[in-house]
């Protein structure tokens, strides 16, 4: 018993056997895919449905069904696309044909989803295919990375990148040679190969030909020659861009996906940058951003992959991808017409401290103190462990003027940048600390709110002072509730004339902007007296 | 080299003569022209035709007129147009000289 369905040949019904009509199926695919780029391929097609109708209709006289025996002897009149080619096609590129011929010979191999081993797309039964391994041991890999929550972009890309193997010939395609490292090896060295061949054949050329005699023959194989070349660099070049495509696509992808998906993810630079303090970004935004970043991403991969395994990829796909891309610039575009960050640069004001000293001559140092480390490494990435967060020297600055008084006088002077969010629904906590005016700060509106701390609360920076010594740390902590994002500390050292100072070496990375004259590194190293005038050096020649 | 590639070769370009010449006598529907072909061994699979067809159709060499069949579908009867027949005549004087030149070449010493 079989079971029969009913198809429409050329306007005419027929009932045939399921297992004849997967064939002629197949070859009708078959012919559409050989006449796709024939110009008039559907009127072709059609004329051959109905020679397939009418020889069908002449072996129907008895029976009611079409059975296999009578699709396989209608295909066997009508032939292969590939004897078409013997007998009439003539404008066969010469590669073409290589190509057929490494394809009945199964060499050449292409990816292709698997379709008829499939659990969701056949993207495993793919690539299994294409490596020759169990498609099992794909799949228990997606289920592991799918638990990560990468997985599941990844097969949506192979999904897109890789086209299901439709036809006869793409399912032989699919599992034709072994494809590994060593074959893509072996696959640039032929390439090379073929090139060196070329080299020799053309540098033996001109002894087989008779001089002078045919001229044309020589800048025509020139030509040939060259273009050869060419073709074959631009192949080479190719499959190792298409390589290095892919690794970079990968790496890109993988960077962008921490950054944007780990709560606790990079902190090192960004976490202090004024202008990407990620850590506060909402998801539209980050999915924003993820496709902003992540299209151009998957299109390096998807024409690395192209390169290398020598797929098509479907306009269609190249469409969405645009689409997608836009879309990405709405999502952004939209998160910052609803929330603006706004940043608000001022500086806190200065905090005045008279240093106790009776020394005539004060040592000044910088001191590179053990600091608590702030970042775990924990299986999410970096996450906060300490109440505050270093930061260094580089965000330190030392200024040196003559005191007015007879004391040494320290003062800190903190400048910053605060993100504001609004219309955020956390209003209370991310309301404003100040909401002045740069220019017009009133020290006591900054601590108002207590549930925050404010900058100079905020900031933590320390010196220590022992007998003739004055030790500045090369860091300075900030609180980790702090919604601050601290530019710099700047000190300035007020020293009473008279009085001398030793800079030491150690203060190389915060000096900075003594007006002496000088530049602010040769003063390191030296004793420095403060006269009327400003600084004087005394061990210098 | 394969002598199927030189045979290939010499059909391929008659193949195409040979169809306008089969169609110099009158429509005809592709089936009829298959016969002809066969019989005359210049194709072997049916499928040849279609497209070859489709492609002289398209140089407007051939036009073709539906008639409705009393076994299966419609069919299409081709015939040549003014064009065609022009290319004809010169594909027979073409022929001609081809076949002159083929018949000298060969001659042997016994035929003189």
């Amino acid at each position: 018993m079989n079971k029969t369905l009913n198809i429409n040949l050329a306007g005419i019904v027929f009932h045939i056997d399921e297992d004849a009509f997967e064939i002629l199926n197949n070859y009708l695919n078959a012919l559409k895919n050989h006449f796709k780029n024939e110009e008039g391929a559907d009127e072709i097609l059609k004329d051959i449905e109905g020679r397939i109708a009418e020889l069908f209709t002449e072996r129907l006289d008895k029976k009611e069904a079409i059975s296999i025996t009578d699709v396989k002897e209608v295909t066997a009149i009508m032939g292969n696309p590939s004897q078409y080619d013997d007998e009439i096609e003539e404008n066969q590129t010469h590669e073409k044909q290589n190509k057929e011929e490494d394809l009945r010979a199964g060499k050449r191999k292409r990816i292709f989803r698997d379709a008829d081993d499939r659990m969701v797309a056949g993207v495993c039964g793919g690539l299994a295919n294409y490596f020759n391994i169990d498609p099992l041991w794909f799949r228990i890999i997606f289920l592991i990375v799918l638990f990560t929550g990468g997985g599941f972009l990844i097969y949506i890309i192979f999904w897109i990148a890789i086209p299901e193997a439709k036809t006869t010939a793409e399912k032989l395609e699919m599992r034709g040679e072994k494809v590994n490292i060593t074959n893509i090896e072996k696959n640039i060295k032929d390439e090379l190969g073929n090139l060196k061949e070329k080299m020799d054949e053309f540098a033996s050329q001109p002894k087989t030909i008779e001089y002078g005699k045919k001229a044309r023959t020589i800048t025509q194989n020139i030509t040939d020659f060259f273009i050869s070349l060419f073709s074959g660099v631009v192949k080479f070049i190719g499959s190792c861009l298409g390589m290095l495509a892919v690794g970079i696509g990968v790496m890109f992808f993988i960077i962008v996906y921490i950054i944007l998906f780990s709560k606790e993810g990079l902190h090192f630079d960004f976490y202090h940058s004024p202008y990407l303090n990620l850590s506060s970004i909402d998801n539209t935004l980050s999915y924003g951003l993820l496709l902003f970043f992540g299209v151009p991403i998957v299109a390096v991969i998807l024409t690395g992959l192209r390169l290398l395994f020598k797929t098509k990829i479907h306009s269609n796909y190249k469409k969405g991808m645009l689409l997608l891309w836009v879309i990405s610039w709405i999502l952004i575009g939209s998160n910052f017409v609803n929330n603006k960050y706004g940043t608000m640069h001022f500086n806190v004001s200065h905090q005045f401290e008279n240093i106790n000293i009776e020394q005539d001559t004060v040592f000044i140092y910088c001191q590179e103190k053990e600091r608590v480390k702030p970042f775990k490494r924990t299986k999410r990435g970096y996450k906060i462990v300490s109440d505050s967060i270093p930061f260094e020297n580089t965000n330190i600055t030392l200024d040196i003027q003559r005191s007015k008084s007879s004391d040494f006088i320290l003062s800190k002077n903190s400048s910053g940048y605060y993100f504001q969010k609004k219309k955020d629904k956390n209003k209370k906590w991310l309301k404003p600390l100040i909401s002045i005016k740069v220019d017009t700060i009133q020290e006591s509106e900054i601590t108002k709110d207590k549930k925050n701390l404010s900058l100079e609360e905020s900031i933590n920076y320390n010196y220590q002072i022992t007998k003739d010594d004055l030790v500045l740390d090369d860091f300075f902590t900030l609180e980790k509730e702090s919604k601050w994002i601290v530019e710099e500390v700047n000190l300035l050292l007020k020293v009473p004339t008279g009085k001398t100072i030793y800079l030491d070496h150690s203060l190389n990375n915060i000096i900075d902007d003594i007006e002496d004259g000088m530049w602010d590194e040769d003063m390191l190293g030296h004793y420095w007296k403060m006269e009327k005038n400003g600084l004087t050096c005394l061990s210098c020649q | 080299m394969k002598i199927e590639n030189t045979q290939s070769q010499m059909r391929k370009g008659i193949l195409e003569y040979c169809i306008l010449s089969i169609l110099k006598n009158g429509e005809a529907y592709p089936s009829d022209i298959i016969q002809k072909l066969k019989k005359a061994k210049m194709i072997v699979v049916e499928g040849t035709l279609y497209p070859l067809l489709t492609r002289l159709k398209n140089a407007e060499l051939l036009q073709y007129r539906w008639e409705e069949s009393s076994s299966g579908p419609p069919r299409k009867y081709y015939s040549l147009t003014e064009k065609g027949i022009a290319f004809l005549l010169e594909l027979d004087t073409t022929w001609k000289d081809l076949a002159k030149a083929v018949r000298l070449t060969t001659k042997t010493k016994k035929d003189e």
